[in-house]
This record gives C-alpha cells, structure tokens and sequence, in this order.
C-alpha cells in the first residue's frame, strides 16, 4: 500500500476530469485518476462501462472532449507524437499484417517504435508462448489465441514504458494466461501496465490497484498489494523511451508497405489489369472506319490513370483500419502527416509502374507514339498528384461504409484538374496543339504540392476517432 | 417566448417575402420579359437556370466556410449549417441540370452533350450526392461531422474549374454575358427580371436554409434525447 501511494507522486499517467462522448452517449464522465509509474493497474467493470475508451484516450488515439491527460508530467496531444511515446497499445482485434510472418510483423513493430529487435528475447518469448514453430507462418494462418499471444509480444518487444492492455487474457488458455501474468509480473520497475478487463479474478493478485467504473465514471479506486511481488520471467530487456528519427519512421513505413504489397500482390497486378482493360475498352470503342486520333488516346490514358488511382483510395488507410492495423500505426511515435506521406509515396511508386504499362498498351492500341520523356514526366507528374489525392481520400474514407462506391465520386473534383492539365500537356508534347507543355508539368506538380501540404495539416483530423 | 425549435414570425415573414418573390419573378419571366429574337420562348429559362446556378454555386462556397468553421471551433452551428447547404445544394444543382438539359434540347437538339460546362456541372451534381452519401455512410456523428466538414472544404475545387471550363475548352455553352465589360448583354428588362429572379431565388435559398437549420437542430436534439 505504501509502495503504490509513494508512487503516486510520481504518476506516468495523470487524467484530470475527463468527459468524452461517442455520438450523442456520454462515455466517459468526469474521470480523474493517477497512474503511478511502476504500477500494474486493473481497470475493472461491465460492458459499456468506459473502459476501452479509457485505454483510448490514455493511448492517444482518441482525444477527450474535455479534461486533460499527462504523461510523464506533459500533456499528452495527438498530433505530437513526442508526447506520447514509449506505449504500447493492445486493442480487441489483431494487429498484425495478416501477410507477414510473426518475425516480419514483430520486425516491422519495432522499428516504427524506434528500438532494435532483441532476437535472443524474441527467441526466448516465441518459445515460451508457443509460437517459435511458427516464426515463419504468415499470422492470417494462426488461431485467434495465437494471434492474441503474438499482440502481448509485440508489446513488449517493442520495450514500452506504459502497456495497455484491453482484455488482453480473452482467447488465450489457461496456460498462455498463466504464462502471460507471470511475464507482466516480471516487468522493469519503470513499465507501468494498465489492463482493462470485466473479469479481474485471475489477475487480482498481481494487481497494485482497481480500479472500476461503471456508467463511464470512476464507481470505486482500491489500492491494493501485490500478492505476487514478482514473476520468473527474466528476459524483459529495459531500453530509453525513444522516438523514432522521420526518415527511419518514413523508412519503416514504406518497407512495410511494399512487403504487404510483395506478399499480398493486391494493388499493382489489380490496377495494372483494370487500366490496361480500360484502354482496351476505349480503343474498340473508338475504333471503327475513323481511326481514332491521339487526343481520343491522351484521353483514354488518362481516364484509366484517374479511375485505376480511386483504387489506391479505397485500398490504403482503409484497409489497415479494415486489418486492425491503424490503431498501431496511429498508436506508434509517428505523427499523422508521416503516415500520409509514406502511403502517398508508396502510391507514387506503384501507380507509375502502373501508369507505365498502361502508355506502353495506349502507344500500342492507338498508334501513337507516346514513349517521349515530356510526355513521361508529365505522366509521372500526373501520377505523383493522383497518388497524393488517393491518400486523403483514403483517410477520409476509412470510417465510412460502401467505401468503394464513395471514394471515386467524392474524390472526382479533386481528379479532375490533373486530367485536365495531363491531357493538355500530353497534347502540347504530342504538337497536337500549340505548345511545349512543361507549364502543365509544372502546373500538376504545384497542384500535388498544394495537396500534399494541405493533406498533412489535415490528415489528423480525418484520421482520429 | 418562443423556442429556438419553433417556426417564428420571422420565418414566416421571410417565407412570405420569397413567395412575392418568386410570384413577380414568374409574372415577370413570362409576361414583362420579351421572348428572344433568336431562341424564342425557351431562352425564358434563364431565369430559373441562372439563378439556381449561382445558388449551387453558394451552396459549395457555405459547404467550404462551415468546414473550416466546425474544425476550428468544433461548433455543431457550423455542421448544421453544413447539411443544410449539402442538401439545398444538391436540390439546386438538380434544378441547374433539368432547366438546362430542356434549354440544350431546345436550342441544340439534344438533352446532353459531354460539353465542358455540362459535365463540370454533373461532377458537381456527383459531389453533392457523394457528400450526402459520406454523412449517411458514416456512423459515428462526431467521425461523421469532422470527414464531412474536410469533405465540403475540399469539394470547393469544383466551383472554379466549372466557372472557368467554358474558357478554357471550346464548348456550346456560351460564355457569361451580363457581367462581361465588352459584351452587348441583356437587354434592360430581361436584365430586370434576371435580377428579380436572382434575388427571389436567393431569398428563397435563404428561407430554406433557416428552416432546414431549424430541422437538423430538432433531429440533434431528438437524437440526443433518445441516446440519453
């Protein structure tokens, strides 16, 4: 008792009456608590209680409507991810990149957090829960046990100050959960483990403190004694908080982005197929006794580009929302703008390798000579803009349903400047009409930097819960 | 006192006032006017294809503004407004859509043509629609309002490039000709009526507003009562 009250003056987690709403419902209603450092806390209560939200808010994935939240004695703010750093987040759903294997998601999980991979703890932690055989599996092969036993992983390896955890004991066995308590119970003095859970008798014991709410509100706040002082695990490995340098973050982001893409193959080989049908399409339309002339194939080339970008839209942060994977990204030391710049990038890359296939089938279908370096970068400028309106329009579509039909109507005014001026620029370069057609090159690529820096103001705001 | 819930005097007032509007507007569309020399009757459509465009045009314009302000200040004034100038601006720009088809039919023998200023116009169409779709598609309101609110900032981008497209491609639709300094414009009282009809349309926009506002604050207000 006196070790947690001691403690208290030196709380990692501060939340001072905090009131926040989902829809019109109050969730969470003046809640104050400190959490110290060091501390294993038990956030107890039944469904619809608050507790998720709680964990939310503590995370930084959700901001309170008012009150405020410390920590480490500053205010936590969602779009610095410097005031939040060093926790890890395990929510409901998996995380993980169904894709990957557990040694690439854990890789991956550690590097956006800014620590080195311990393969020796690593080692020690798969083989100890189970999951050393199946290092190289692809997680979407495991068991939902499996894949929670990999989520605890990732949190610790990742060498967080603060864990929190939401009813991270619900499909493991008993002897994972055995397993599991006793390595929370082993932690540094400095990690701080908050859990949230509606059944708190097997973890009671380990407990420095209860806390349980009901009705969104602090309903009781019991101090208690470990009766478990400490657990056997020996292998928690205690680093610096850090936060990740923006290269290495952009770095980490992009490498995990293509290895999805080079595992999943979804993007590229299904926006390379629909663009080239496209143009197939236009040409037989077109065709006919009057052969169709190079406008009728500049505009078909950029039609497809257009319409094959709205896939990038509906694909990125919808997906990973769709995956359980934005929480992590989102809960990680990297701010918003970071995340939008690396999936606009990424979709730079794979829309040009796109965009080159389908020139090379409208130089072809049409008879047009394309292959020409102005009318390349015009495309490749083309390209860069469509890539970076995909991106918003994927963070601002990720909460929406019927998402495939939505994102290419509400994404069409933004596209069509870039046709516009892709089009006229191609046929500038093509002397179809008069000019050389650079001014529109550097025309869409102002646009796509207007984008791009508006975007990463913006993209917090359509990225938060 | 009355409650901010309820239709006032005001609103009846303004209601009024539109209909006058809009009753001298048709007499004087179809009476005061003369038809013109070379489309006859139809060009008449002016006066409704004019009005209701610059009003789409608003529409867009308040769907921008109430998005910067409910981001900034989180007020639910500026989502209310928001929804209201969504739907208003999607009925308008129906409005623009059906007149001008007819006027097309008339005048070029054809309902419609992927003419510039006609397919801006139909992506406009499209925006409106998409907008209204994102506020319905989403379910959390508070998620709802922010997507919507950078939704209706970023659907502004439209309102230029279809004011401007009948300058920049060759098209059929002909270029703004009251406004020009060089153009010979209207004669005095078709412009007359134009205006009438501008301010009557506006009028009515502004009505419609109010009273749309008046009905997302009691649809808030009951879903707040229900969920609480």
């Amino acid at each position: 008792m006196e070790l947690v009250r001691k403690l208290d003056d030196n709380s990692t987690v501060s939340i001072r009456n905090v009131y926040r709403r989902r829809g019109y419902s109050l969730v969470l209603n003046d809640v104050t608590l400190d959490i110290p450092q060091g501390s294993l806390t038990i956030v107890a209560g039944p469904n619809g209680a608050g507790k998720t939200t709680l964990l939310r808010l503590v995370c930084g994935l959700i901001r309170p409507d008012q009150g405020r939240i410390e920590l480490y004695g500053n205010e936590m703010k969602l779009e610095d991810p410097s005031t939040r750093p060093g926790i890890a987040y395990v929510g409901h759903s998996p995380s993980s990149l169904p894709a990957l294997s557990i040694l690439e998601n854990l890789q991956l999980a550690v590097l956006l957090f800014g620590v080195r991979l311990d393969k020796v703890e690593v080692k020690v932690l798969l083989q100890a829960c189970g999951l050393w055989r199946r290092r190289n599996d692809v997680t979407r092969s495991l068991s939902r046990g499996m894949q929670q036993k990999l989520e605890l992983v990732r949190a610790i390896v990742t060498r967080p100050q603060l864990m929190l955890l939401d009813e991270p004991f619900n499909a493991l066995d008993d002897d994972s959960r055995l397993l599991f308590q006793d390595i929370l119970n082993s932690r540094p003095s400095t990690t701080t483990v908050v859990i949230a859970t509606h059944g708190i008798d097997d973890i009671k014991p380990l407990a420095d403190r209860v806390i349980s709410m009901e009705n969104g509100a602090v309903k009781d706040d019991q101090l208690c004694m470990p009766v478990k002082p400490h657990g056997h695990f020996d292998r928690w490995v205690t680093s610096e908080t850090v936060v990740p340098s923006t290269i290495n973050s952009l770095k980490t982001l992009m490498m995990r982005e293509f290895r999805r893409e080079w595992k999943f193959l979804d993007a590229v080989p299904s926006m390379a197929i629909l663009g080239v049908l496209m143009i197939i399409a236009f040409s037989m339309a077109t065709s006919g006794p009057v052969t169709a002339g190079e406008s009728v194939a500049v505009g078909a080339l950029w039609a497809s580009i257009a319409f094959v970008s709205t896939l990038l839209a509906v694909r990125g942060f919808s997906a990973e929302s769709d995956q359980g994977s934005l929480d992590l990204l989102r809960s990680a030391p990297v701010s918003s703008a970071m995340l939008y710049i690396s999936r606009w990038l990424s979709g730079v890359v794979m829309l040009t390798v796109v965009s080159v296939m389908m020139v090379l089938m409208a130089a072809v279908v049409f008879n047009v000579d394309l292959f020409r370096m102005n009318v390349l970068g015009i495309v490749v400028s083309g390209v860069i803009a469509l890539s970076s309106i995909s991106a918003l329009y994927s963070a601002i579509s990720v909460p929406a349903r019927a998402r495939e039909l939505l994102a290419p109507i509400i994404s069409l005014p933004a596209t069509l400047p870039v046709v516009i001026a892709g089009s006229t620029g191609i046929l500038e370069s093509l002397d179809i009409i008069a000019g050389s057609g650079l001014p529109w090159l550097g025309l869409v690529l102002a646009y796509a930097a207007i984008i791009v820096s508006c975007s990463c103001l913006v993209i917090g705001v359509a990225l938060e819960e | 006192m009355k409650s901010k819930y309820e239709v006032t005097k005001r609103d009846i007032l303004f209601g009024g006032m539109a209909s006058v509007g809009l009753i001298t507007t048709m007499y004087m569309a179809l009476i005061f006017a003369p038809a013109d020399v070379v489309q006859g009757d139809v060009q008449r459509v002016i006066y409704v294809h004019v009005p209701t465009a610059a009003l789409a045009y608003l529409s867009f314009l308040i769907l921008a503004i109430s998005g910067i302000g409910y981001l900034v200040s989180m007020n639910m004034f500026w989502d209310r407004l928001a929804r209201s100038a969504g739907l208003l601006g999607t009925i308008f720009t129906t409005t623009v859509l059906i007149s001008g088809s007819m006027w097309a039919r008339a005048i070029w023998g054809v309902w419609w043509t992927w003419d510039a200023r006609l397919t801006t116009t139909l992506v406009m169409w499209f925006l409106f629609l998409g907008y209204l779709m994102l506020r319905g598609y989403v379910e959390e309101v508070r998620r709802r309002r922010r997507v919507a609110a950078l939704m209706g900032i970023v659907t502004l981008i439209i309102v230029p490039v279809n004011y401007l497209s009948v300058y920049w491609w060759r098209t059929l639709h002909p270029l703004p000709s009251i406004a020009a300094p060089d153009s010979p414009g209207l004669p005095d009282t078709m412009l007359q009526t134009l205006l009438v009809a501008m301010c009557s349309f506006g009028f009515l926009f502004f009505v419609l507003l109010r009273l749309q506002m008046k009905f997302e604050l009691i649809s808030d207000r009951f879903n707040e009562v229900r969920s609480s």
